[in-house]
Protein backbone atom coordinates (compact mmCIF):
# COMPACT_ATOMS: atom_id res chain seq x y z
CA UNK A 1 0.00 0.00 0.00
CA UNK A 2 1.25 3.59 -0.61
CA UNK A 3 2.52 5.47 2.11
CA UNK A 4 -0.84 6.81 4.92
CA UNK A 5 1.60 10.20 4.50
CA UNK A 6 1.35 10.31 0.50
CA UNK A 7 -0.49 13.41 -0.73
CA UNK A 8 -2.92 12.87 -3.26
CA UNK A 9 -0.89 14.66 -5.68
CA UNK A 10 1.63 11.80 -5.48
CA UNK A 11 -0.80 9.10 -5.18
CA UNK A 12 -2.45 10.34 -8.57
CA UNK A 13 1.21 10.15 -9.99
CA UNK A 14 1.69 6.89 -8.08
CA UNK A 15 -1.52 5.38 -10.16
CA UNK A 16 -0.26 7.25 -13.39
CA UNK A 17 3.10 4.76 -13.17
CA UNK A 18 0.82 1.32 -13.03
CA UNK A 19 0.97 1.15 -9.10
CA UNK A 20 -1.64 -1.39 -8.45
CA UNK A 21 -2.08 -0.37 -5.31
CA UNK A 22 -2.51 3.31 -5.88
CA UNK A 23 -4.53 2.88 -8.46
CA UNK A 24 -7.11 0.86 -5.76
CA UNK A 25 -6.82 3.45 -3.67
CA UNK A 26 -7.95 5.97 -6.43
CA UNK A 27 -10.74 3.75 -7.64
CA UNK A 28 -11.87 3.51 -4.21
CA UNK A 29 -12.26 7.35 -3.59
CA UNK A 30 -13.83 8.22 -6.19
CA UNK A 31 -16.12 5.03 -8.38
CA UNK A 32 -18.71 6.02 -6.13
CA UNK A 33 -18.78 9.94 -6.84
CA UNK A 34 -18.30 9.05 -11.01
CA UNK A 35 -21.37 6.59 -10.66
CA UNK A 36 -23.34 8.99 -8.79
CA UNK A 37 -22.54 11.96 -11.05
CA UNK A 38 -23.56 9.36 -13.90
CA UNK A 39 -26.65 8.24 -12.55
CA UNK A 40 -27.52 11.32 -11.41
CA UNK A 41 -27.49 13.43 -14.50
CA UNK A 42 -29.61 10.41 -16.26
CA UNK A 43 -27.06 9.65 -18.77
CA UNK A 44 -26.99 6.28 -18.08
CA UNK A 45 -28.59 3.46 -15.87
CA UNK A 46 -27.01 0.07 -17.14
CA UNK A 47 -24.56 -1.01 -13.56
CA UNK A 48 -22.44 -2.70 -16.67
CA UNK A 49 -22.41 0.18 -18.86
CA UNK A 50 -21.42 2.04 -16.10
CA UNK A 51 -18.65 0.49 -14.96
CA UNK A 52 -17.08 0.40 -18.05
CA UNK A 53 -17.64 4.10 -18.19
CA UNK A 54 -15.77 4.22 -15.11
CA UNK A 55 -13.19 2.11 -16.25
CA UNK A 56 -12.08 3.89 -19.30
CA UNK A 57 -12.51 7.14 -17.19
CA UNK A 58 -10.01 6.20 -14.94
CA UNK A 59 -7.53 4.80 -17.40
CA UNK A 60 -7.53 8.14 -19.89
CA UNK A 61 -7.12 10.20 -16.99
CA UNK A 62 -4.26 8.26 -16.35
CA UNK A 63 -2.88 7.68 -19.60
CA UNK A 64 -3.34 11.55 -20.37
CA UNK A 65 -1.06 11.94 -16.87
CA UNK A 66 1.42 9.44 -17.93
CA UNK A 67 1.85 11.18 -21.34
CA UNK A 68 2.54 14.68 -20.41
CA UNK A 69 -0.83 16.08 -22.02
CA UNK A 70 -2.22 16.50 -18.00
CA UNK A 71 -0.11 17.92 -15.53
CA UNK A 72 -2.35 17.17 -11.89
CA UNK A 73 -0.81 19.99 -10.27
CA UNK A 74 -3.76 20.69 -7.78
CA UNK A 75 -6.30 17.71 -6.47
CA UNK A 76 -8.61 20.00 -7.35
CA UNK A 77 -7.91 20.49 -10.82
CA UNK A 78 -7.32 16.52 -10.80
CA UNK A 79 -10.99 16.24 -9.52
CA UNK A 80 -12.45 18.67 -12.33
CA UNK A 81 -10.37 16.98 -14.67
CA UNK A 82 -11.79 13.53 -14.11
CA UNK A 83 -15.37 14.44 -13.99
CA UNK A 84 -14.93 16.03 -17.22
CA UNK A 85 -13.45 13.79 -18.90
CA UNK A 86 -15.89 10.78 -17.30
CA UNK A 87 -18.51 13.36 -19.23
CA UNK A 88 -17.02 12.16 -22.41
CA UNK A 89 -16.01 9.03 -21.85
CA UNK A 90 -20.10 8.51 -21.55
CA UNK A 91 -21.00 9.93 -23.96
CA UNK A 92 -18.42 8.43 -26.39
CA UNK A 93 -19.31 4.86 -24.84
CA UNK A 94 -23.22 5.09 -24.91
CA UNK A 95 -22.87 6.83 -28.78
CA UNK A 96 -21.40 3.03 -29.72
CA UNK A 97 -24.01 1.57 -27.79
CA UNK A 98 -26.17 3.69 -29.29
CA UNK A 99 -27.74 4.41 -26.23
CA UNK A 100 -27.16 7.76 -25.68
CA UNK A 101 -29.69 10.42 -23.90
CA UNK A 102 -31.59 12.77 -25.93
CA UNK A 103 -33.71 15.58 -24.82
CA UNK A 104 -36.88 15.21 -23.77
CA UNK A 105 -38.71 12.30 -22.13
CA UNK A 106 -35.89 9.63 -23.37
CA UNK A 107 -33.64 11.26 -20.64
CA UNK A 108 -36.15 9.48 -18.35
CA UNK A 109 -36.46 5.94 -18.03
CA UNK A 110 -39.80 5.34 -19.00
CA UNK A 111 -42.11 4.62 -15.76
CA UNK A 112 -40.75 7.75 -14.46
CA UNK A 113 -42.40 9.72 -17.18
CA UNK A 114 -45.32 11.96 -15.13
CA UNK A 115 -43.42 11.23 -11.57
CA UNK A 116 -41.72 13.92 -9.89
CA UNK A 117 -38.80 12.88 -10.71
CA UNK A 118 -39.16 14.23 -14.34
CA UNK A 119 -40.41 17.63 -12.38
CA UNK A 120 -37.03 17.91 -10.21
CA UNK A 121 -34.60 16.78 -13.23
CA UNK A 122 -31.71 19.32 -13.32
CA UNK A 123 -29.03 19.73 -15.69
CA UNK A 124 -26.38 21.10 -13.39
CA UNK A 125 -24.99 18.69 -11.56
CA UNK A 126 -21.94 19.68 -9.57
CA UNK A 127 -19.63 16.76 -9.23
CA UNK A 128 -18.84 17.89 -5.47
CA UNK A 129 -22.36 16.48 -4.79
CA UNK A 130 -21.41 13.09 -3.25
CA UNK A 131 -18.83 14.50 -1.02
CA UNK A 132 -20.92 16.94 0.65
CA UNK A 133 -23.36 14.43 1.31
CA UNK A 134 -20.96 12.14 2.58
CA UNK A 135 -19.40 14.38 4.99
CA UNK A 136 -22.90 15.45 6.32
CA UNK A 137 -24.09 11.49 6.57
CA UNK A 138 -20.72 10.82 8.64
CA UNK A 139 -20.97 13.70 11.04
CA UNK A 140 -25.18 13.04 11.31
CA UNK A 141 -25.36 9.34 11.81
CA UNK A 142 -23.22 9.42 14.99
CA UNK A 143 -25.68 11.79 16.45
CA UNK A 144 -28.76 10.11 15.74
CA UNK A 145 -30.36 7.96 18.85
CA UNK A 146 -29.89 4.31 19.02
CA UNK A 147 -33.68 3.80 17.73
CA UNK A 148 -32.70 5.81 14.89
CA UNK A 149 -29.29 3.97 13.99
CA UNK A 150 -31.00 0.68 14.17
CA UNK A 151 -33.87 2.15 11.64
CA UNK A 152 -30.74 3.35 9.22
CA UNK A 153 -29.42 -0.02 9.64
CA UNK A 154 -32.23 -1.86 9.15
CA UNK A 155 -33.24 0.49 5.90
CA UNK A 156 -29.73 -0.51 4.71
CA UNK A 157 -30.70 -4.07 4.85
CA UNK A 158 -33.67 -3.29 2.35
CA UNK A 159 -36.01 -4.41 5.53
CA UNK A 160 -39.38 -2.34 5.09
CA UNK A 161 -40.90 -0.66 7.88
CA UNK A 162 -43.55 -3.07 7.75
CA UNK A 163 -41.61 -5.56 8.33
CA UNK A 164 -39.88 -4.64 11.59
CA UNK A 165 -42.59 -5.77 13.93
CA UNK A 166 -40.63 -8.89 15.01
CA UNK A 167 -37.46 -6.12 15.88
CA UNK A 168 -36.22 -5.90 19.28
CA UNK A 169 -35.81 -2.37 19.42
CA UNK A 170 -38.48 -1.50 16.53
CA UNK A 171 -40.91 -3.40 17.27
CA UNK A 172 -43.18 -1.10 19.46
CA UNK A 173 -43.65 1.69 17.08
CA UNK A 174 -45.89 1.84 14.52
CA UNK A 175 -45.29 2.32 10.86
CA UNK A 176 -46.42 6.20 11.35
CA UNK A 177 -44.11 6.18 14.25
CA UNK A 178 -41.27 5.17 12.36
CA UNK A 179 -42.17 7.11 8.97
CA UNK A 180 -41.94 10.10 11.40
CA UNK A 181 -38.66 9.02 12.76
CA UNK A 182 -36.60 9.07 9.04
CA UNK A 183 -38.62 12.24 8.81
CA UNK A 184 -36.63 12.85 12.26
CA UNK A 185 -33.21 11.54 10.76
CA UNK A 186 -33.62 13.40 7.53
CA UNK A 187 -33.85 16.38 9.25
CA UNK A 188 -30.80 16.27 11.19
CA UNK A 189 -28.80 14.80 8.25
CA UNK A 190 -29.87 18.27 6.47
CA UNK A 191 -29.33 20.27 9.66
CA UNK A 192 -25.93 19.15 10.20
CA UNK A 193 -23.52 22.02 9.29
CA UNK A 194 -21.32 20.81 6.52
CA UNK A 195 -17.65 21.95 6.94
CA UNK A 196 -15.88 19.55 4.31
CA UNK A 197 -12.17 20.04 5.35
CA UNK A 198 -10.83 18.29 2.43
CA UNK A 199 -11.64 20.41 -0.25
CA UNK B 1 -36.76 14.99 22.73
CA UNK B 2 -37.90 17.11 20.12
CA UNK B 3 -34.89 19.99 18.85
CA UNK B 4 -34.97 22.43 16.20
CA UNK B 5 -33.31 20.18 14.18
CA UNK B 6 -35.95 17.50 13.93
CA UNK B 7 -38.24 19.52 11.91
CA UNK B 8 -37.37 20.73 8.48
CA UNK B 9 -40.20 21.69 6.68
CA UNK B 10 -40.67 25.22 5.38
CA UNK B 11 -44.56 25.72 6.82
CA UNK B 12 -46.91 23.45 8.95
CA UNK B 13 -48.10 22.25 5.65
CA UNK B 14 -45.33 21.28 3.78
CA UNK B 15 -44.44 19.20 7.01
CA UNK B 16 -46.84 15.93 5.99
CA UNK B 17 -45.62 16.08 2.23
CA UNK B 18 -42.01 16.09 3.79
CA UNK B 19 -42.95 13.12 5.56
CA UNK B 20 -44.48 11.38 2.50
CA UNK B 21 -41.39 12.71 0.73
CA UNK B 22 -38.98 10.73 2.73
CA UNK B 23 -41.25 7.46 2.58
CA UNK B 24 -41.70 7.51 -1.41
CA UNK B 25 -38.00 7.96 -2.03
CA UNK B 26 -37.08 5.06 -0.28
CA UNK B 27 -40.01 2.99 -1.91
CA UNK B 28 -42.27 2.81 1.32
CA UNK B 29 -45.91 3.37 1.67
CA UNK B 30 -46.09 6.97 1.94
CA UNK B 31 -49.32 6.97 4.15
CA UNK B 32 -51.60 9.08 1.35
CA UNK B 33 -52.51 8.64 -2.38
CA UNK B 34 -49.63 9.26 -4.44
CA UNK B 35 -51.73 11.31 -6.60
CA UNK B 36 -52.04 14.16 -3.73
CA UNK B 37 -48.08 14.08 -2.54
CA UNK B 38 -47.50 14.89 -6.78
CA UNK B 39 -50.05 17.64 -7.05
CA UNK B 40 -48.33 19.08 -4.07
CA UNK B 41 -44.73 18.65 -5.51
CA UNK B 42 -46.05 20.03 -9.10
CA UNK B 43 -46.52 23.42 -7.27
CA UNK B 44 -44.62 23.37 -4.14
CA UNK B 45 -40.31 24.36 -5.08
CA UNK B 46 -39.61 23.60 -1.44
CA UNK B 47 -40.65 19.88 -1.30
CA UNK B 48 -38.81 19.62 -5.04
CA UNK B 49 -36.13 20.40 -3.19
CA UNK B 50 -36.44 18.43 -0.56
CA UNK B 51 -37.26 15.25 -2.63
CA UNK B 52 -34.48 15.80 -4.38
CA UNK B 53 -32.21 16.37 -1.37
CA UNK B 54 -33.47 13.50 0.31
CA UNK B 55 -32.94 11.58 -2.94
CA UNK B 56 -29.74 12.15 -3.13
CA UNK B 57 -28.87 11.43 0.66
CA UNK B 58 -31.04 8.31 0.43
CA UNK B 59 -28.21 7.27 -2.51
CA UNK B 60 -25.53 8.76 -1.33
CA UNK B 61 -26.23 6.24 2.05
CA UNK B 62 -27.11 3.32 -0.20
CA UNK B 63 -23.73 3.25 -2.19
CA UNK B 64 -21.94 4.21 1.20
CA UNK B 65 -23.03 0.91 2.85
CA UNK B 66 -22.52 -1.20 -0.47
CA UNK B 67 -18.49 0.31 -0.52
CA UNK B 68 -18.22 -1.29 2.98
CA UNK B 69 -18.75 -5.07 1.29
CA UNK B 70 -16.30 -7.52 0.41
CA UNK B 71 -17.83 -7.49 -2.98
CA UNK B 72 -17.40 -4.29 -3.99
CA UNK B 73 -13.70 -3.92 -2.65
CA UNK B 74 -13.12 -7.56 -5.04
CA UNK B 75 -14.95 -5.54 -7.76
CA UNK B 76 -12.45 -2.73 -6.98
CA UNK B 77 -9.47 -4.66 -6.79
CA UNK B 78 -9.86 -6.30 -10.06
CA UNK B 79 -10.66 -3.30 -12.00
CA UNK B 80 -7.64 -2.06 -10.86
CA UNK B 81 -5.31 -4.99 -11.48
CA UNK B 82 -7.06 -4.75 -15.41
CA UNK B 83 -5.99 -1.16 -15.78
CA UNK B 84 -2.77 -1.34 -14.47
CA UNK B 85 -2.28 -4.18 -17.29
CA UNK B 86 -3.57 -1.58 -19.67
CA UNK B 87 -1.13 1.08 -18.41
CA UNK B 88 1.83 -0.43 -17.95
CA UNK B 89 1.95 -3.95 -19.89
CA UNK B 90 3.44 -6.42 -18.02
CA UNK B 91 7.22 -7.26 -19.03
CA UNK B 92 7.80 -10.54 -20.69
CA UNK B 93 9.55 -13.62 -19.07
CA UNK B 94 11.88 -14.30 -21.71
CA UNK B 95 12.54 -12.72 -25.23
CA UNK B 96 13.85 -14.52 -28.36
CA UNK B 97 16.95 -12.87 -30.39
CA UNK B 98 16.11 -15.37 -33.15
CA UNK B 99 12.48 -14.05 -33.31
CA UNK B 100 13.43 -10.89 -33.05
CA UNK B 101 16.17 -10.81 -35.77
CA UNK B 102 13.49 -12.79 -38.29
CA UNK B 103 10.54 -9.94 -37.55
CA UNK B 104 13.85 -7.14 -38.44
CA UNK B 105 14.04 -9.05 -41.88
CA UNK B 106 10.75 -9.48 -42.20
CA UNK B 107 10.29 -5.58 -41.52
CA UNK B 108 13.17 -4.42 -43.97
CA UNK B 109 12.08 -6.94 -46.68
CA UNK B 110 8.66 -5.53 -46.37
CA UNK B 111 10.01 -1.97 -46.20
CA UNK B 112 12.25 -2.14 -49.17
CA UNK B 113 9.07 -3.96 -51.13
CA UNK B 114 6.10 -1.05 -49.95
CA UNK B 115 8.41 2.00 -49.35
CA UNK B 116 8.15 4.72 -46.67
CA UNK B 117 5.22 3.42 -44.43
CA UNK B 118 3.09 4.97 -41.52
CA UNK B 119 4.26 3.60 -38.01
CA UNK B 120 0.68 2.99 -37.40
CA UNK B 121 0.47 0.95 -40.60
CA UNK B 122 3.83 -1.18 -39.94
CA UNK B 123 1.93 -4.22 -38.16
CA UNK B 124 -0.88 -4.48 -40.64
CA UNK B 125 1.12 -4.50 -43.58
CA UNK B 126 4.29 -6.46 -42.77
CA UNK B 127 1.85 -8.78 -40.91
CA UNK B 128 3.61 -9.17 -37.89
CA UNK B 129 1.91 -8.39 -34.13
CA UNK B 130 2.61 -4.81 -32.38
CA UNK B 131 4.90 -6.09 -30.08
CA UNK B 132 7.31 -7.54 -32.72
CA UNK B 133 6.94 -4.63 -35.05
CA UNK B 134 8.35 -2.54 -32.48
CA UNK B 135 11.34 -4.43 -31.23
CA UNK B 136 12.00 -5.42 -34.85
CA UNK B 137 11.98 -1.11 -35.14
CA UNK B 138 14.52 -0.70 -32.34
CA UNK B 139 16.70 -3.23 -33.94
CA UNK B 140 16.76 -2.07 -37.46
CA UNK B 141 16.89 1.59 -35.58
CA UNK B 142 20.06 1.09 -33.84
CA UNK B 143 21.34 -0.11 -36.91
CA UNK B 144 21.06 2.80 -38.90
CA UNK B 145 19.08 1.07 -41.50
CA UNK B 146 15.77 3.32 -40.97
CA UNK B 147 15.09 6.52 -41.66
CA UNK B 148 12.31 7.70 -39.22
CA UNK B 149 10.15 11.32 -40.18
CA UNK B 150 9.18 12.09 -36.57
CA UNK B 151 7.92 15.64 -38.13
CA UNK B 152 4.68 13.37 -39.26
CA UNK B 153 2.07 12.13 -37.31
CA UNK B 154 2.06 9.00 -37.53
CA UNK B 155 5.85 9.38 -38.05
CA UNK B 156 6.53 7.71 -41.56
CA UNK B 157 9.55 5.20 -41.48
CA UNK B 158 11.43 3.96 -44.65
CA UNK B 159 14.74 2.20 -45.61
CA UNK B 160 17.57 4.66 -45.70
CA UNK B 161 18.48 5.12 -49.45
CA UNK B 162 21.69 2.95 -48.98
CA UNK B 163 19.52 -0.02 -47.53
CA UNK B 164 16.97 0.60 -50.32
CA UNK B 165 19.78 0.26 -52.94
CA UNK B 166 20.61 -2.62 -51.34
CA UNK B 167 17.19 -3.97 -51.06
CA UNK B 168 16.68 -3.45 -55.20
CA UNK B 169 20.52 -5.25 -55.76
CA UNK B 170 19.08 -8.31 -53.62
CA UNK B 171 15.82 -8.75 -54.64
CA UNK B 172 16.06 -7.26 -58.42
CA UNK B 173 13.52 -5.05 -58.45
CA UNK B 174 14.66 -1.69 -59.88
CA UNK B 175 12.33 1.43 -60.47
CA UNK B 176 9.37 0.35 -58.83
CA UNK B 177 9.81 3.14 -55.58
CA UNK B 178 9.92 6.26 -57.32
CA UNK B 179 12.23 9.12 -55.28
Amino acid sequence: MPDKTSTDEQLILLASSGNEAAINALLMHFFNPLRFYILKNKWCFDPILIQEIIHQTILNVLRAIKSGRFKPIAFGLFKSYLFQTCQNTCFEILEKEKAAPKPGTDCFPKETVGLPEALVWSRDTDYFDYDDKRHKLAKALPTLTVEQQRLIELRKQGVHYSDMKNDPILGKYTIDSLREMMYIIKCKIRNTNDTNENE
Amino acid sequence: MNNKNDNCAANPTCKKYSIAITSFVMGEDIGMPKEELFEHLKHCKTCQKDLVDWRDTHKVMQMEAEAKTPAFKQNIADMARQIKHEIAPPMPDAISIVKIGNAAGTLWHCLGENGPLPLTALPEVCKLDPPTTKDALVWLLSEKKLDLDEKKRPNIVSLTPEEQNLYFEETGKFGQIEG
